[in-house]
């Protein structure tokens, strides 16, 4: 753990974790897609970080130095995990491999989530909002729409397909 | 699993971590041997992680909780203008963007931008609380319970008092400070040609915040600062009346938000496609409780000041605007 100045490396390594969080929980999210589970890992990649920053070279971008850390977290959570059913090894190391290479597809996404969000209709965006932004469970939405919690995953199911596709047309449109 | 098996259905079910150990391994194997699965496999999750990221999300919370599929809005559509009528109005009306605006190259000889003016910017000719409710034309700050202040050094800015609900339905939600103001693209739609040109056009819109130290911040843990940039073809009157369900109508949005801690200060920035469609831009900037709830919180330590936006112009191909 750091030394020489606590508390000006607790503020640099602060600032340095919640810029690169956002992109680490995504790529975490490629591998463990369960939300709970990408977040648990997300915090014990902060521990490990937080324990090794006197090993971290300022000159080198600290998400590239971060993320070797979340994929060690990554494959230790997932030899433990036994809850849900996991791809394997190898299909989790070609994602990783190509995860490089889908950059294009990511601005797309950042560029037009927000209206390809916009043209949902009411029930999925609805559905979509509370699920992801709000943190809610299939369950609750479940018992707040009055629907099953089946229909609720397929109806959030759908909604991303939809939102896949709408981004691919606005992408495609970009470029034609 | 078999060749009927729907790889597309299977990818989504594993998301949300309903595979089985069997459906598991058959993916994992169409995502080692088939290239097409592995590429839609890595969207679908890249979107499902950008939607849980709330620096991406877009800002849903004025719509109603719950209520019946809405009624089509016809109101936006029969008086959607005409782009050559409403460049002829405008015209007539509307100081043109040449005489207001400034224009520079960037880079490029081919690529060119210009500020699009937006009314009290940088709020100095405000002061006092900002008028309450939806815009109904060109031009007006107003929304959320917010008010302009002037500092110690005579700067003016818009500080965000209180989450609230701007359309005032019951049921709504409250949980963001909004200060809107609707601005007229007729005529820089009908200067650039927009729709003749092979060219492409960005709009980007930026904004400074600060969050200073507030009693109530220990109740906020989770809120964020926002900006929104939203283009439609109708009148501007038209958006305050189907607020919030007409955001299913609009041409692009694109927004960006952010964390700040208190004492901090932060650029953000939005940007989208100028498409040759839309005639306004619906632009706001906001203050977000972030906790969902319906119940109006204040706010106290949200600042926000020179607000622009940048109308940009380039080569469609090969080059890309890389903001």
């Amino acid at each position: 753990m750091p030394t020489t100045d606590p508390n000006n490396d607790h503020e640099r390594f602060t600032r340095l974790l919640l810029e690169s969080e956002p992109v680490m929980l995504r790529s975490i999210l490629v591998s463990v897609p369960h939300r709970v589970d990408a977040r648990e890992i997300l915090q014990e990649t902060a521990v490990a970080l937080w324990r090794q920053f006197d090993t971290y070279d300022p000159e080198r971008p600290f998400l590239n130095w971060a993320m070797g850390f979340a994929r060690i977290e990554t494959r230790r959570f997932l030899t433990r995990e036994t809850r849900r059913a996991q791809l394997s090894e190898k299909a989790m190391e070609m994602l990783g491999q190509e995860m490089q290479g889908s950059q294009e597809f990511d601005s797309a996404l950042e560029a037009h989530l927000a209206t390809c969000l916009g043209k949902l209709k009411e029930k999925p965006r609805r559905l979509v909002q509370g699920y992801y932004h709000e943190g809610h469970s299939p369950e609750t939405l479940s018992q707040r729409e009055g629907r099953t919690v089946e229909a609720i995953y397929k109806t959030i199911q759908r909604a991303r397909r939809e939102l896949q596709a709408c981004i691919e047309r606005q992408q495609a449109k970009e470029l034609a | 699993m078999t060749d009927s098996t729907d790889w597309q259905d299977l990818i989504q079910k594993h998301l949300d971590g309903l595979t089985s150990e069997e459906e598991a391994a058959a993916l994992s194997d169409q995502i080692v041997s088939n290239a097409d699965i592995r590429a839609d496999y890595l969207k679908a999750s890249r979107l499902h992680g950008a939607l849980g990221d709330e620096t991406l999300a877009l800002d849903l919370e004025t719509i109603p909780f719950p209520q019946p599929e809405p009624k089509r809005n016809h109101r936006l559509h029969s008086f959607a203008w005409p782009r050559q009528l409403a460049a002829a109005i405008i015209t007539g009306i509307f100081v043109g963007l040449t005489g207001l605006g400034v224009v520079w190259a960037v880079n490029s000889p081919r690529i060119e931008a210009r500020f699009v003016p937006v009314a009290d910017s940088s709020f100095e000719s405000m002061a006092g609380p900002v008028p309450i409710g939806f815009p109904a034309q060109f031009g007006k700050w107003s929304g959320d319970p917010a008010e302009v202040i002037v500092d110690a050094d005579g700067n003016h800015q818009l500080r965000f008092l209180k989450t609230a609900n701007v359309t005032g339905k019951p049921g709504g939600g409250a949980s963001a400070c909004n200060v809107f103001q609707l601005i007229d693209l007729s005529s820089l739609q009908q200067q650039w040609n927009t729709e003749n040109s092979e060219e492409q056009f960005t709009l980007e819109l930026s904004a400074i915040f600060r969050r200073e130290a507030a009693p109530t911040d220990a109740e906020l843990p989770k809120s964020r600062i926002t900006i929104t940039i939203q283009l439609y073809q109708a009148e501007p009157d038209s958006i305050g009346n189907a607020w919030p369900n007409v955001i299913r109508e609009a041409v692009a949005v694109s927004n960006k938000a952010l964390r700040l801690e208190p004492g901090e200060t932060s650029t953000l920035s939005a940007s989208c496609l100028l498409d040759p469609e839309a005639n306004l831009a619906l632009i706001s900037v906001n203050a977000n409780s972030g906790s969902g709830i319906s119940t109006p919180v204040d706010l106290d330590g949200y600042y926000v000041d020179d607000v622009r936006m940048t109308a940009i112009k380039q080569p469609a191909l090969p080059v890309r605007f890389v903001k």
